[in-house]
């Protein structure tokens, strides 16, 4: 078993957050998102999003902590502007955060935006059903 | 004199462009907070990671859509409402429009 915190991917359907965030608001009911969850519309939504390049960017983060997105698209052997513009849509949907070096560049060194170990998708039951009535 | 408590923190990612950050304080009703609620709800462009659209009601405004962004952050339209639930209702209207227009 891995060591490490979790960062869980749920799904809901965009209809239903949008629902149940404005009857929460209406109640004045606090509706707080867990810090350790990205929430998405759907499975399919979530594929389109995490590449296996993004999956090979937040390992390298891990493993080699790189000191700039430069140093990040060296190691993994990549060009920089595409690397860059993984970053930049890793931090939006908050995977990792982008933090200034210091250094007279004005770098920034991506970062776990917490110190998770693992991807934990949590997939939505899937549902089906026989329709017995038609097949008889 | 009331808590100020946050009731709304969320965010969902739509698709593979588009996120959205909501945000609400409950706080003490003055003036600038007629009804005690101070929000800020957020259409992110995941692929450049800048707000597309802002719905918030800091001061001197009351609610109003930074329609212009990330261009021009001075472009505000002010809503034609008070309450924070109508203010939501139009956040997502808009963004609903702007799905349509981005799915072409």
């Amino acid at each position: 078993m891995i060591k490490g915190k979790s960062l869980y991917i749920r799904f809901e359907r965009w209809d239903n957050f949008k629902a149940r965030t404005q009857a929460a608001l209406k109640a004045r009911k606090p509706s707080i998102g867990e810090k350790n969850t990205i929430l998405f519309n759907s499975v399919v939504d979530y594929q389109k999003f995490m590449t296996e390049q993004k999956i090979a960017i937040l390992a390298t983060i891990i493993s080699q902590k790189p000191t700039s997105i430069y140093h990040l698209a060296q190691v993994l052997d990549r060009d920089f502007g595409n690397v860059q513009r993984d970053c930049t849509a890793l931090e939006a949907m908050g995977f990792i955060t982008l933090e200034e070096s210091g250094d007279t560049k004005g770098s920034k060194a991506p970062k776990l935006s917490f110190n998770y170990r693992r991807i934990v998708i949590e997939m939505p039951t899937v549902t089906y059903s026989h329709e017995l009535g038609e097949a008889a | 004199m009331s808590a100020i408590r946050i009731i709304l923190d969320e965010k969902f990612a739509i698709n593979n462009r588009f996120r959205v950050v909501l945000y609400a304080l409950r706080v003490p009703v003055s003036e600038k907070f007629p009804n005690g609620i101070k929000a800020k709800f957020v259409l992110i462009d995941v692929q450049g990671n800048f707000p597309k659209l802002l719905v918030n009601n800091h001061e001197p405004f009351g609610f109003h859509m930074h329609t212009a962004l990330p261009e021009d952050k001075d472009v505000r339209v002010e809503l034609p409402v008070i309450d924070h639930n109508a203010a939501l209702a139009l956040f997502y209207k808009e963004v609903e429009r702007i799905l349509k227009n981005d799915q072409g």
